[in-house]
């Protein structure tokens, strides 16, 4: 008896796999992002060679620098005015096991010089009150099979922008592989930009992008940064097309056909706003969600989202991937 | 209404007060990112503290459970931990009013969980037990911190700056800005322009860096957040804005992300316990 209430019981929600809901009273739609949101970079990376290792500060406040496995204690430095004992140096603990950063409180503008730390060593540093910043994104934030990936960034100091700088840019897979260096063109303007039409690999997931970024400033006085993104290269495990609605009553029912290239547990979401306003914006009415798992080949979607009258509406149409995350195909439709 | 259904609609009533009667509260405390290890019920309370827990139970009068779970893992893999371990302990222990804590990325842990019902099926009957939910320094909108990873990529680096932003692992990933901004538009509820979620989240942002000279661990997180860089407000880890980008702000803390997980420079245990 006990088995067959727990089956009752339980057996239910495994089988609802549609929820419906309505938006708050007010509450806007708002489109999925294009691109990565913009980062912004005031610090960068450096590999010690057998000298050592240059550091490019630009003189705007201080400086922060970490040394590769974290042991800064046996590092030496040298300021640009060739002094190795300024008092504005300061080895400072950042852990109960005694590792070191080495912080200057305020760099001159011009080439600190790293010593004692071993060939191949990665020193990271960091100028956080510098008005020198990289920003990047890269597009599209969901890339589908064949899409171009947009990497652009842009070099600024305060308001001026830094035009005739070498910006490059590593695609780094989810597996870990780096792909070779990429070189993105002044744009003009302090921005730089690459487009590329294929990866160095088909493998799926969030893939990195990894910037950096050297020159000078308006000023003569040189500069480095480094920053990152990342983009989704989605699997194109599935198709979505021919979106349909129509209202009953209170209910608006939307079908989709799907094109199942990789069979799996999909979710059909459909997302309703209100036509745009003067201002341009949407107003979110409803949602429904309807989790399913889906063969090979070519199949009807249907959703009832109930509370939505009007029939004049727009419905922002995805079909979700729940087996390896990732968004299998988006379409919208307005009527 | 006859006599009858009279009696029926007052036996209805007395079996619904009794059921109220016995509503039982509990506390879930979910962690946040970090090893393997936090898959070990020991290391997941060392991570909150003892006193952390006194205090928010209350001098351990409330029914708690801590959850445990592999740190380095994505937050749907994680979800279906946490959940397995709620599912069994409300339902072994008769607890119907549940308040859930959580600390940094176990505050996407839980979005996770309420915004996809369907997709566990001990999703639903959980998020039906929840009363609301007290997110500790959540990266709803992801960390700098964590970007840092993919900036690194391909670098040799070990040592402190790694072991406080994490290896590059899947939950490193998911906390990314680029990543969680992807999971906020197609997989998480709860931000500007989404559905909203079905419980209340009530989130506690972080805003110190210098909390206590005497832990070194302070310096660390404020050199993170300088060479993260880290906008506007942040804990050394976790950035206000993304924070509050989901739910209610219950209050902002001067606790940075070491000590706000704790019950000691700022007594956040205390406040949690209010609830109670």
């Amino acid at each position: 008896m006990k088995r067959i209430l727990f089956t009752l019981l339980f057996a239910a929600p495994m089988l609802a796999q549609t929820v419906t809901g309505k938006f708050a009273q007010g509450e806007s739609y708002v489109e999925p992002q294009r691109n990565a949101p913009p980062a912004t970079s005031r610090m960068f990376i450096r590999g010690a060679d057998g000298q050592g290792v240059d550091l490019p500060a630009t003189g705007q406040g201080g400086m922060l620098i970490v040394v590769g496995d974290g042991h800064a204690s046996s590092a030496k430095l040298r300021t640009p005015a060739g002094d190795s004992t300024s008092r504005s140096v300061q080895h400072v603990a950042v852990d109960a096991d005694g590792h070191e950063v080495v912080h200057i409180d305020r760099t001159i503008a011009g080439r600190y010089h790293v010593t004692g730390i071993g060939s191949g060593t990665t020193v990271v540093a960091a100028e956080p009150d510098s008005t020198l910043t990289l920003t990047t994104t890269v597009g599209p934030l969901s890339r589908m099979p064949g899409d171009p990936l947009t990497l652009h960034a842009t070099l600024r100091d305060g308001d001026d922008a830094i035009d005739g700088a070498r910006v490059v840019a590593h695609l780094v897979a989810p597996d870990g592989k780096i792909g070779d260096e990429l070189a993105l063109a002044s744009k003009g303007n302090g921005e730089y930009e690459a487009t590329i039409n294929d990866l160095p690999s088909s493998t799926n997931g969030f893939w990195s992008v990894r910037y950096d970024a050297g020159g000078f400033n308006a000023h003569g006085v040189e500069f480095a940064r480094s920053g990152s993104n990342e983009f989704m290269n989605e699997r194109g495990s599935a198709r979505i097309g021919n979106v349909r609605m129509t209202v009953d009553g209170d209910t608006l029912h939307v079908t989709a056909d799907a094109d199942v290239l990789q069979p799996g547990r999909y979710r059909f979401d459909v997302i309703v706003a209100s036509r745009k306003d003067a201002n341009g914006e949407r107003r979110g009415i409803a949602w429904g969600e309807s989790e399913q798992t889906l063969d090979h080949g070519t199949k009807q979607l249907a959703i009832d989202i109930p509370g939505v009258r009007a029939s004049d509406v727009f419905v922002d149409v995805r079909l979700l991937n729940l087996d390896a995350m990732g968004l299998a195909g988006r379409v919208t439709l307005e009527k | 209404m006859s006599k009858r259904g009279v009696l029926f609609f007052i036996l209805i009533l007395t079996l619904l007060a009794a059921a109220a009667a016995e509503a039982k509260t509990g506390v879930v405390f979910i962690h946040g990112k970090g090893g393997t290890d936090l898959a070990n019920p020991s290391v997941a309370r060392a991570y909150w503290t003892d006193d952390m827990i006194r205090a928010t139970t209350k001098g351990y009068a409330i029914p708690y459970l801590i959850c445990s779970y592999d740190g380095t893992q994505y937050m749907w893999v994680a979800g279906g931990t946490v959940a397995g371990q709620i599912y069994n302990w409300m339902n072994a222990n008769a607890i119907d009013d549940i308040v859930i804590e959580t600390h940094s990325f176990g505050g996407v842990v839980i979005r996770w969980i309420l915004s996809n019902p369907t997709y566990d099926y001990r999703y639903q009957p959980i998020i039906n037990r929840i009363r609301w939910v007290n997110s500790i320094a959540p990266p709803n909108k992801g960390s700098e911190a964590a970007d840092l990873a993919g900036t690194l990529s391909g670098s040799w680096l070990t040592g402190w700056l790694v072991d406080l932003v994490g290896q590059k692992n899947n939950s490193t990933t998911n906390c990314t800005t680029s990543s969680m901004a992807y999971y906020n538009q197609y997989y998480l509820k709860g931000t500007s322009g989404r559905p909203s979620l079905p419980k209340t989240i009530y989130n506690i942002a972080g805003y110190g860096l210098w909390n206590d000279f005497a832990h070194s661990e302070d310096y660390g997180l404020a050199t993170l957040s300088g060479i993260a860089g880290l906008p506007g407000e942040d804990d050394g880890m976790v950035a206000q804005y993304s924070a509050q980008s989901v739910g209610v702000a219950w209050f902002t803390t001067e606790a940075n992300h070491h000590h706000n997980r704790r019950n000691d420079y700022r007594k956040i245990g205390d406040a949690l316990a209010t609830d109670f």
